[in-house]
């Protein structure tokens, strides 16, 4: 059984496709990162999942639940981008609501003494940071079955972001699954087993970190003899391009990257050769620089 | 459990709100009472209402052989049906719409809490709010001030009546609560709405006979709190059959209905607000498009952008200052409108009018204490107009304090300014000279409403010192507003204190004026001695005195002005 299981899902703002026939799966026990551009529709994916909007159509489940039943609310711990905290409540009042809503939070002390919240501060007091505190304590003491976080680390100092990490990676050991959304890759890179790119409320692609690393063209870095012709050599290792970075050349080339190194050896005309690991950035860079 | 959990949470989230409403509601028939002539001039009053049409058309129709005491509430109490309804809409719009509009909603919402039961506890969250003010009127009616009340049965009949009547605005306002998604935008609704159905009302006291499907269908018509108190022998069983009461509680439930479908069915987050089309028209029309739309295009603040090069903050503190403009000068329009009126009384009349209130309780607060008997023109204009004054700035002048000190702190735009090669001094200078400006802006309007007014009814005597008696306001209300600023400067939470400080002002002014006592900082305008004595020397040089003032507070201001921090409230809070 998928945790989640969108498909089709189609949003409008008026006349204004907001989400276009997407499809989602994700697998119990992952993390999920969700990525795209602001304005892809991140969050109007995440606000129908959680049952703050509807589809115009397709459908949307949790663990087999629609989205938006009150039984499926149950299992979800919803940390959302943007939000209010009513400004009446001190952090641990507003806390002890929570739980008389949903029952007691046995993972509350934890989590508040790992993110470093102080209960008594009202809540109409908290900069960026300290609310996004809250708002994570709030999601996560029930320890709900799922957890869908829209830009989750928004506001949050590296330490922090690192601790939510860290929990997400524990929360999932104990079998929790997360969804997780981020227009930044570093966000997610480095805890997400998948990812799914979004773009104008269109699924780019989907799959596996690696899978998706395996699939982009290599870049390699070289350096080239004063008498070389740049152009010939990229031709030469079968390169859609070519350009200069500082005092070396960089070429992309895909396909079965060790011939591609068997003709690096083989030119004389290349002195030296670099090949960084592989990385979504410049893929990144494409989509939001809307090349792709 | 839950319901009980959440219900104390709309409590805590409305009760400032709801109190406020209720508090003001009753202030207002506690004033009412205050200004209870006695038993001879209040007939002698009543039998002149009876008689005069403009009377008629705002009230309907007065009289029976109920006692004067009965007869003068139930007479207020035709404004009181209005304010009902506006409040239960509003705060059927409130209860539904400030989660989504202020985004508690985003965390309060997608807990495991069906939508209907986050409804029906709003409804029951305002049934009780709808209960506490029809209470808390009933107990004021049941105190025999002058010692007289209103009978139990009455005040009985009058609850029972006026919760199926708060229940249907409620039920609309839970409708139209979601629709919005913003309170601003469900305010719009509600009192675009109630003003609608109340001129209905009017225009169906002027033309009965052609208005009567409409006046019949009309809500605002089906909850009459005047003829409740005055009926002498009311039967609860002849009130329960009454086709009112179906037609409330059969139209609150079909209100209550589409409210429900709309809170099923509608996305509960701030961007699925709906615009309100007639505004949207108006808007449209004036800023000849609907998109990007600032309050820099917006009618009343328009005029600030020949300010934004050489003045940027006097120009970005009047645009944002745009819904206190809007406010002040319906305020203004509204209140010396009633001078258009004047010819519709003859001089007896006004002579039995002046009478009757001229030396009664809080309407010296408007005549400043000054016994005017003798010029029944100057009471009219100084007790319907000019007198009123500190009812619109009082509270603008509270409003400026607070947001000259706080409000770049408070949406977080002081970080950026913060940041401006500017001085704080060239900052405050810049923000005074806007709080002048918009003085101006209302006095200019002031101005020609009120002469317009006198062209209409046809008095042009004495204009000179009328015109210095309105200008007079702009020193007034300078020195309240600088003065207040310099406290809020040089103290620790000074916006408080100045902002509480208001508040006495205004008690000292009201309470001053009932004991003839010195009425203070307030007491040195005096525009009912300008206009009758012709001098700029009356309230021992009052006039003089606040322009002294006003100056003096914006110089301290200025020289203090390195103790005004941008980032106060932030310091404040990181240090907490």
């Amino acid at each position: 059984m998928n945790a989640i299981e969108i498909t089709n899902l189609t949003k409008y703002y008026g006349s204004f496709k907001a989400l276009d026939q997407i499809n989602i799966s994700i697998k119990q026990g992952e993390i999920h990162g969700f990525l795209g551009p602001n304005g892809a529709g991140k969050t109007s994916t995440i606000r129908i999942l959680v049952g703050l909007m509807g589809a115009n159509s397709g459908s949307a489940t949790i663990f087999n639940q629609n989205s938006g039943d009150i039984n499926t609310k149950k299992l979800i711990g919803y940390l959302p981008s943007d939000f209010g905290l009513p400004k009446q409540y001190t952090i641990g009042q507003y806390l002890d609501l929570i739980e008389k809503i949903r029952g007691k939070g046995e993972y509350r002390s934890e989590l508040i003494e790992r993110f470093k919240v102080d209960e008594s501060r009202k809540l109409n007091q908290l900069s960026k940071g300290n609310r996004q505190k809250v708002s994570i304590v709030q999601a996560l003491m029930h320890e709900p079955k799922i957890v869908i976080a829209d830009e989750p680390t928004s506001g949050l100092d590296p330490l922090l972001q690192n601790e939510l990490n860290n929990y997400f990676k524990e929360y999932v050991e104990r079998g929790g699954t997360v969804f997780v959304s981020s227009h930044i890759l570093g966000d997610v890179q480095g805890i997400c087993n998948n990812i799914t790119v979004i773009k104008e409320g269109q699924i780019v692609s989907s799959g596996s970190i690696d899978d998706l690393l395996k699939s982009l063209p290599r870049k390699i870095l070289i350096s080239l003899s004063p008498d070389a012709n740049p152009e010939l050599i990229s031709q030469e290792l079968s390169s859609k391009s070519i350009s200069k970075e500082l005092d070396k050349y960089v070429i992309y080339v895909d396909g079965d990257i060790k011939q591609t190194v068997s003709k690096i050896i083989a030119n004389d005309k290349i002195q030296d050769f670099s090949i960084p690991p592989p990385s979504l950035e410049a893929y990144f860079q494409d989509i939001y620089s809307d090349k792709n | 459990m839950t319901f009980k959990t959440l219900f104390i949470h709309e409590y805590k989230t409305h009760s400032k709100y709801l109190l406020t409403w209720c508090l003001s509601i009753w202030a207002y028939i506690l004033l009412t009472i205050s200004i209870y002539p006695g038993e001879e001039e209040a007939n002698s009053l009543l039998n002149l209402f009876e008689s005069n049409e403009i009377f008629e058309i705002f009230l309907g129709q007065i009289g029976g052989d109920a006692p004067a005491y009965r007869l003068w509430i139930s007479l207020m109490m035709n404004f009181v049906s209005i304010a009902f309804f506006i409040f239960g809409l509003m705060l059927g719009v409130k209860v539904s719409a400030s989660a989504i509009s202020d985004e508690t909603g985003e965390l309060l919402h997608p807990q495991p809490i069906r939508r209907l039961t986050f409804l029906s506890i709003r409804l029951t969250f305002g049934l009780f709010g709808s209960l506490l003010l029809l209470t808390i009127i009933s107990i004021l009616f049941l105190i025999p001030f002058f010692g007289d009340s209103i009978p139990l049965e009455n005040t009985i009949s009058f609850l029972l009546l006026g919760l199926p009547y708060l229940f249907l605005a409620l039920s609309i306002g839970l409708f139209l609560g979601p629709l919005a998604a913003d309170n601003g935008r469900g305010y719009g609704f509600s009192l675009f709405l109630g003003l609608f159905l109340f001129g209905i009302q009017l225009i169906g006291n002027f033309y009965p006979d052609e208005t009567e499907l409409l006046t019949k269908w009309n809500p605002i018509n089906w909850f009459n709190p005047s003829s409740i108190i005055i009926t002498s022998d009311p039967t609860y069983e002849n009130l329960i059959q009454n086709d009112e009461i179906i037609k409330l509680i059969i139209s609150s439930l079909i209100f209550l209905f589409a409210a429900f479908l709309t809170f099923i069915k509608r996305d509960i987050i701030k961007e699925a607000a709906i615009p309100i089309p007639f505004i949207t028209y108006i808007q449209r029309r004036t800023n000849k498009n609907n998109t990007g739309k600032s309050d820099k295009d917006r009618i009343l603040t328009k005029w600030a952008g020949l300010l934004e090069n050489k003045l940027p903050f006097t120009a970005d503190f009047i645009y944002s200052d745009r819904r206190a403009l809007l406010i002040s000068t319906w305020a203004i329009i509204i209140f010396y409108s009633q001078i258009f009126g004047f010819n519709t009384f003859s001089e007896a009349e006004l002579q039995n009018i002046v009478q009757g209130f001229g030396s009664s309780g809080i309407i010296n607060a408007f005549t400043y204490g000054e016994n005017l008997t003798n010029d029944v023109y100057l009471w009219f204009i100084t007790t319907q107009a000019i007198g009123l004054h500190w009812i619109i700035y009082l509270p603008l002048s509270a409003h400026w304090i607070k947001k000259v000190i706080l409000s770049d702190s408070e949406n977080l735009n002081v970080e950026i300014l913060a940041s401006l090669p500017i001085s704080s001094k060239n900052v405050l200078l810049q923000k005074f000279l806007a709080i002048l400006l918009e003085l101006l802006f209302l006095t200019i309007i002031t101005l020609i409403w009120f002469f317009g007014g006198e062209a209409t009814i046809g008095v042009s005597d004495n204009q000179f010192w009328k015109f210095i008696a309105i200008i007079g306001l702009i020193p007034l209300y300078l020195t309240i507003t600088s003065l207040g600023i310099v406290t809020a400067i040089l103290i620790d939470n000074g916006v408080k204190y100045a902002r509480q400080s208001i508040i006495i002002i205004a008690l000292w002014l009201i309470v001053g004026s009932l004991l003839d006592l010195n009425k203070g900082l307030i007491g040195l305008y005096n525009p009912i001695l300008l206009i009758r004595d012709q001098s700029i020397n009356v309230a021992n040089n009052g006039l003089l005195w606040l322009t002294v003032l006003s100056f003096i507070g914006i110089i301290i201001s200025l020289l203090i002005s390195n103790k005004f921090q941008w980032l106060k409230i932030i310091i404040e809070d990181e240090q907490k």
